[in-house]
């Protein structure tokens, strides 16, 4: 898969509460309030954020390619 | 596969037991039986002086009344030898491989009633006692939390497994700019269906273990290991089909809480053992801080690191009042958990603790400073040692109970 549908699949399994792939580019961080998805690639950057009161709400606002 | 849901990442439920209940004060430490060992067998040398054993990864027993058998897991050359207990070799097993029935970097042996099964990086592999390969157990390999990849830590009779997040250490103290990760769940990995579910088992501590230290010239900050900070320690018991967690950052200094959750999340036992207090001196403090700040220095290429490097090393490095009780337990095929105590005034002190209900007395066992426990029956521990030249050898030691009245 390339990297930038990978990290289409990422962000929308992030957005929706899905399970990020074990062996994927990405994983999920806390930072106060928030949830980030980052990439474990170079600088671990961060591709989504969501706030941790919209966690299981739907549609929830996701930010992408924001960096930090 | 099943989507594990956001909410469940953060409500990850706190299913072990509480710390509330434990005794306030006093001298109530738990009784203790000294128990010593003494030689008596010994294999891994061939008569030509040759090595046997390239890297003993395990060593694991299965008494019954009429034999007793040894099963030896070997790293490096990926194979279990099976041996009588006088070091008669019966049979090899596995090689390196990814066929059936054979190993690639095996990590882990555990020898159940009827069978012994063998992890390595991405399957178990089940043998009956005899060595006859019986089945293969993949790990589903894309399964995560947070998008972490889990270790296996134990199979279950039922094929589930129980398994913890492999998250690197900067990401555990924070060192990215994000929250410090100070709790991993513990998960049990089953299918359901035609896919696979996890659930949590259990939540591990590792609340200041790592913190992040930022270092002069450096855009990202180094991590500091916490000497006197203890992660929670955690087993999959394959043999009881549960698992066994032990926590002491929540407790009274010296005393270590055990508790065995069963696949549900059930807790089934809990104990807590409470050892005398050891203190830590000052001048262990100071040799701790020498060692970190010397090391930190070094990555800058000083060989003895400033006053000002060690005001901050000993500023950032947690001293409790105590020593933790031990780094870590095993959990042994006769039901018993054992742990080396951190501090004692001989080395090679080790404690078991019976999963048993009551207070009664733990073991204390003294054995030699080389000598690596392994497994336990009602007579012996059996474990390894390293010669001066690097052999191994299988050791079994003759458990040697506290005479009365002495």
């Amino acid at each position: 898969m390339a990297l930038g549908a990978a990290q289409d699949a990422a962000i929308r399994a992030f957005e929706s509460g899905g399970m990020l792939p074990g062996d994927g580019n990405f994983y999920v961080a806390t930072r106060g309030d928030r949830l980030l998805l980052r990439s474990k690639c170079g600088a671990n950057t961060i591709v989504a954020r969501i706030d941790l009161r919209d966690v299981g709400q739907a549609p929830v606002a996701v930010t992408t390619n924001a960096g930090e | 596969m099943r989507p594990l849901r956001l909410a469940a990442w953060l409500a990850m439920p706190i299913l072990v037991g509480c710390s509330d209940d434990a005794p306030e004060g006093g001298s109530e430490f738990t009784p203790v039986q000294d128990w010593v060992t003494e030689p008596h067998y010994e294999f891994g040398d061939a008569m030509e002086g040759d090595a046997v054993f390239g890297s003993v990864t395990d060593v694991n027993v299965h008494a019954s009344a009429e034999m007793l058998r040894v099963y030896v897991l070997d790293g490096r050359s990926a194979e279990v030898t099976i041996w009588t207990a006088d070091g008669t070799l019966i049979r090899r097993v596995g090689r390196d491989g990814p066929g059936p029935g054979e190993f690639q970097r095996p990590v882990d042996l555990a020898v159940l009633q009827d069978r012994f099964h063998v992890s390595d990086e991405r399957r178990f592999t089940t043998f009956g006692l005899d060595g006859n390969f019986l089945r293969t157990d993949m790990v589903p390999p894309s399964m995560s939390w947070r998008g972490f990849r889990l270790r296996h830590e134990a199979l279950f009779a039922d094929g589930s497994v129980v398994a913890t997040p492999i998250v690197p250490t900067r990401i555990m103290a924070g060192s990215m700019g994000d929250d410090p990760v100070d709790v991993l769940p513990a998960v049990r990995v089953f299918r359901e269906g035609s896919s696979w579910a996890l659930d949590t088992l259990a939540v591990i501590s590792y609340r200041n273990w790592v913190v992040p230290f930022r270092l002069p010239g450096e855009t990202l900050p180094a991590n500091l290991t916490q000497e006197w900070v203890v992660p929670d320690s955690f087993r999959g018991d394959p043999v009881s089909g549960h698992a066994i967690v032990a926590r002491m950052e929540a407790a009274p200094p010296g005393t270590l809480e055990l508790i065995e959750i069963s696949p549900a999340g059930d807790t089934v036992w809990t104990r807590q053992v409470r050892l005398p207090p050891v203190p830590i001196a000052n001048d262990e403090v100071e040799a701790v801080v020498h060692r970190t700040a010397a090391a930190f220095a070094s990555w800058g290429g000083d060989s003895i690191p400033s006053q000002s490097l060690r005001r901050r090393v000993r500023g950032a490095i947690v001293v409790p009042e105590a020593w933790p009780v031990t780094r870590g337990i095993r959990v042994m095929s006769n039901g018993e958990i054992w742990f080396r105590a951190a501090k004692s005034d001989v080395p090679g002190v080790w404690y078991a603790v019976p999963r048993a209900d009551g207070d009664g007395p733990i073991r204390r066992i003294t054995l030699p400073e080389w000598f690596n426990p392994r497994d336990v029956t009602e007579t012996h521990v059996w474990g390894e040692r390293r010669d001066e030249l690097g052999i191994e050898y299988v050791v079994g030691r003759r458990l040697i109970a506290p005479v009365p009245g002495v």
